[in-house]
């Protein structure tokens, strides 16, 4: 450790609010319980994505959610992309656009897209949440089939689009955004995943056969466009971003591009990025000191198992099996498996698809959000993935496969492997619809997650968590240094009753998306947390010991020792 | 997107082996290739020539045809359940997976003891994700036919493995390899359980024989690569990443002009000279010769003046021995484009393996002539030259060839 700073736990309770939860009584098991509230609550924006049928490629794919607090007042808020009509598909004057949901309280939202600036209709992607420039308020980046936006927010409910002005607006069709400092300069550099050099019209009507059925034609056989890594200017170069995908060692043969990570995955420091590619190898740069070496090949994260491409969609990273290191899981196309890849540790990993039972279970569908969460507070990370299809045609075939398809719950059993309990995991578990991308985030500030979905054609669902809670809890907001305020890249560790989990705090998660910057560790029958470690972007570690359970726990870099460094809300 | 489970379509078998069970498949072996007899059986009709056609087109992997063919066939003698299997296999390899199912049903409504019709079907129920005990019942099936078949033990083994029930796969497994040593799938798949359980050594030898076996086999490339690197073996496994993007960048291509070629069917069109032409040159480069040769072929159906795909097949024909038949090839092509140095050349080659040497120097002067003064070219003239007693001149070619 740089540097160790400790809190005494009688000293770090002195400055904690309670969260008003009563000491917990704990039943042996939790039931899962998710309702979707998302009509009720608001959230009732029609992502459209092109013709109904879907047309081409590029109607099939849309799109991201971020959680953010956008107004800083405590209560996450939410954005859900929208692709665009066509001529001929009417919509509703509220359809269509991004929407910006701000959290009212008491589960109801108000869509403020429009007055905040951030409803412009475009084909729309993916969603990133970032405070690019570092001035503490919380900007949207937003990929598109088209020039990208970023939303500079002014701290005054709005937000101007600075794409252009700070050099993001990449005109291609770009998916995944993962924000984070890559070069250790301090600010937040990204690496955009790109899809295909598309022509609509020449897309439009062209037919392939997939299983018999007529559809739209690609990726296969359609260009590939290459990713872009771009570096943060900071304050010095305005927080404009300047092309350094080449420098940086960050190229490869073009690929179908879609979700891309930053996480040290090898433990080293520095931040690695992982891409998930459709039809593709996947991904794996391993950062050394800010050059890159792709080396999926040689460390077993490019394919399947045997040795196959698969449709990568989305994908997730936490440390599902407690040994310290960060895994990689990657949602697929139908009639595949998804992918789990162990962390081995060193620097290896190891396909534990079917060994975690995540891999038949995932045949029929297919997979894009996903993300890790322990939604029952148990001590470890469960697993969500959102389905469906992107061929409406195969409706109308006997294929075993569906256009709308449930989405799914796994419940990790602490040893590393899943048993799918979305049948019993209550009546937002039963619908059926594509779903694409998802985030989570407790959203109602309870101690428990909530997830919100988008759904293609659909207004999205909004899973709210209502199991009876029965486990204790802790969630971590980190803020970073000067050019870093949401300490993207820092690693959080948590011990509590002898069990160590481990987080990183991210900008980019899932298919397109963003999860809460809020880290939450469920604690199981834990009153406290033994052990906080946090090693910040900068490497420095600070450790806080014997945190109270069951509340939010601010965390500032560089002043954990002082006595603003360690704050507890209760809501 | 993928289209999935692509590794499981390969696995179902064109042509089938001999098996040992009650119902003996007709194979499609004696079938010659765009023969006028089977034309002329055609025109006639009869149910013979439907599957002689049936059998040409599987050959010659147009699918979309084989499957009208067999259609065909089926409707006629609705009995027939080598029409069913083979239409059954015509369809899968188009990806109409139910329609598939439904001719494997048929084929063995007709004849339940199909072993091939069973493995198929069991690769088919496995691949709809939502049959896994039919598809193990399936291929138990075919397995208790069989016995003796290893084909048979490697289904059941490749459909255990893929639902994680890796004992009951490996020893499947390790049967198909007891019965048939070079049953290369069965190799690889067991070489992925040890690495499953933590035995790299066993893994590693396992991938070794496979690439042994075959050199083509791009996945075990893969598997080995990280294997060796794990290993401290880092050169040897950048090596391996290396070979995996070589043989699956051909695989890759190969699958593009299948897209290509696909499409074209989806969209009515006849199929475009230039992409068979482009498949064919996939097969070739990989050593395929008897695909290269159908789609040369089928590229010269579609268009009678393409001079490279003349060339090409004429290049099939003398790597498969028949030079005769390659100099009728590189004529055409010259005939079709007399300026062509490439088919001068590969005239010259073939003239001069047949000891026709006057001739044989004749083409090589005019390849050299046309610019293709390749060492090849030059060093086949000074062959050509000293096989007619004109030693010194044969001798400076040779020279001038570096050799």
């Amino acid at each position: 450790m740089n540097r160790l700073q400790r809190l005494s736990a009688v000293w770090a309770l002195g400055l904690i609010d309670a969260c008003g939860l009563s000491q917990p009584v704990s039943p042996p098991v939790a039931k899962p319980q998710f309702v979707d509230v998302a009509r009720e609550a608001g959230l009732t924006g029609v992502t459209v994505s092109g013709s109904r049928e879907k047309r081409s490629i590029l109607e099939c794919n849309t799109g991201g959610v971020a959680i953010l607090d956008y107004d800083g007042n405590g209560l996450l808020d939410v954005f859900v992309v929208s692709g665009m009509p066509p001529k001929d598909r009417a919509v509703e004057p509220d359809d269509a656009r991004p929407m910006l949901y701000e959290n009212a309280g008491g589960w109801h939202f108000e869509s403020v897209g429009k007055s905040a600036g951030v409803s412009k209709r475009t084909w729309g992607m993916g969603a990133t949440a970032v405070d690019y420039d570092a001035d503490g308020w919380t900007d949207l980046y937003l990929t598109n089939q088209g020039s990208n936006r970023l939303y500079r927010n002014d701290g005054q409910k709005a937000f101007d689009d600075v794409g252009s002005q700070a050099s993001v607006d990449l005109d291609s069709w770009s998916t995944g955004a993962a924000f984070g400092d890559y070069d250790n300069d301090g600010d937040l550099d990204v690496y955009v995943a790109n899809y295909l050099q598309f022509d609509v019209d020449a897309a439009e009507g062209r037919r392939c056969s997939w299983r018999g059925v007529s559809v739209f034609c690609g990726p296969t056989g359609l260009p590939a466009a290459p990713d872009v890594y771009l570096q943060n200017g900071g304050p010095d170069g305005m927080w404009s971003f300047s092309d350094a995908t080449i420098e940086a060692g960050l190229t490869s043969e073009a690929y179908y591009g879609f979700a891309a990570l930053a996480s040290d995955l090898d433990d080293d420091g520095d931040l690695d990025i992982y891409v998930a590619n459709d039809t593709d190898p996947n991904l794996y740069f391993r950062n050394d000191g800010g050059h890159f070496a792709e080396i999926s090949m040689l460390n077993a994260t490019a394919l399947s198992e045997n040795g196959r491409e698969q449709g990568g969609m989305g994908l997730a990273a936490s440390d599902y099996d407690r040994d310290g290191d960060i895994d990689l899981f990657v949602t697929n196309f139908s009639h595949d498996n998804n992918t789990l890849y162990m962390n081995d540790g060193n620097g290896f990993f190891t396909d534990r698809s079917y060994a975690a039972r995540l891999g038949e279970a995932s045949l029929v569908n297919l997979g894009w959000g996903t993300g890790f969460l322990d939604h029952d507070n148990d001590g470890d990370e469960d697993l969500f993935v959102a389905n469906g299809h992107v061929y409406p045609a195969v409706d109308e075939h006997e294929l075993t496969t569906q256009y709308s398809q449930l989405n799914q719950l796994f419940e990790n059993d602490g040893a590393g492997v899943f048993t799918d309990v979305s049948a019993k995991a209550g009546p937002g578990l039963k619908i059926r619809k594509s779903s694409r991308g998802t985030a989570t985030a407790d959203l109602d500030n309870d101690g428990d997650l909530d997830i919100v979905v988008v759904n293609i054609d659909d207004t999205p669902t909004l899973l709210r968590n209502d199991a009876e809670r029965v486990n204790n809890w802790l969630s971590i907001e980190l803020q970073g240094g000067a050019w870093n305020t949401q300490a993207v890249g820092a690693r959080v560790t948590v011990t509590s009753d002898g069990h160590v989990q481990t987080k990183e705090a991210r900008v980019g998660t899932g298919y397109l998306s963003q999860d809460s910057a809020r880290m939450h560790f469920g604690l199981g029958k834990a009153r406290t947390a033994e052990r906080i470690s946090v090693r910040w972007p900068d490497g420095r570690n600070d450790v806080v010991e014997n945190t109270m359970s069951n509340r939010l726990v601010r965390l500032t870099q560089n002043q954990v020792g002082s006595p603003l460094g360690v704050l507890s809300v209760g809501y | 997107m993928t289209s999935g489970c692509a590794p499981c379509l390969l696995l179902i078998m064109v042509l089938g082996c001999q098996p040992a069970t009650r119902h003996r498949l007709r194979t499609c072996d004696s079938v010659v290739v765009g023969s006028e007899d089977s034309k002329s059986l055609v025109s006639a009709g009869s149910v013979e020539a439907l599957h002689e056609t049936g059998c040409n087109h599987l050959r010659s992997e147009r699918y979309l045809q084989a499957a009208d063919t067999y259609s065909q066939l089926v409707e006629r003698r609705p009995q027939d359940a080598d029409a069913h299997y083979y239409l059954g296999v015509a369809l899968s390899k188009q990806h109409e997976k139910t329609a598939a199912v439904a001719a494997f049903e048929e084929a063995l409504a007709d004849a339940p003891a199909f072993v091939e019709a069973l493995w198929s079907l069991a690769l088919l129920y496995n691949e709809s994700g939502d049959k896994r005990a039919t598809a193990i019942e399936t291929a138990n099936r075919a397995v208790e036919l069989a016995p003796e078949q290893a084909y048979c033990h490697f289904v059941l083994g490749f459909i255990l493995f893929s639902h994680g029930q890796d004992g009951e796969s490996a020893k499947a497994l390790s049967t198909a390899i007891r019965l048939d040593e070079s049953a290369l799938h069965a190799h690889y798949y067991l070489g992925l359980l040890h690495q499953r359980v933590g035995d790299m050594s066993a893994a590693i030898k396992a991938f070794e024989e496979v690439i042994e076996r075959d050199p083509q086999y791009a996945q075990a490339y893969y598997n080995l690569a990280s294997l060796y690197s794990s290993a401290g073996r880092t050169e040897e496994g950048t090596r391996m990443a290396s070979l995996f993007r070589q043989v699956s960048a051909s695989r890759a291509k190969e699958d593009q002009f299948r897209v290509m070629l696909d499409q074209q069917d989806t969209d009515g069109y006849v199929h475009n000279a230039g992409t068979h032409y482009g498949l064919g040159q996939v097969y070739l480069k990989r050593g395929l010769l008897d695909r290269a040769r159908s789609e040369f072929e089928a590229a010269l159906a579609v268009d009678p003046k393409h001079a490279e795909a003349a060339n090409n097949l004429g290049v099939v024909l003398s790597q498969g021995a028949e030079p005769e038949q390659a100099v009728s090839q590189f004529l055409m092509a010259i005939r079709i484009k007399p300026e062509y140095g490439l088919a001068w050349g590969n005239l010259g080659q073939s003239y001069l393996a047949l000891g026709k040497y006057p001739l044989a120097e004749k083409s090589y002067r005019r390849a050299i002539a046309l610019n293709e003064d390749s060492k090849a070219t030059k060093y086949g003239l000074g062959t050509a030259l000293i096989q007619q007693g004109k030693v010194d001149e044969g001798h400076y070619f040779r020279v001038a060839a570096g050799r």
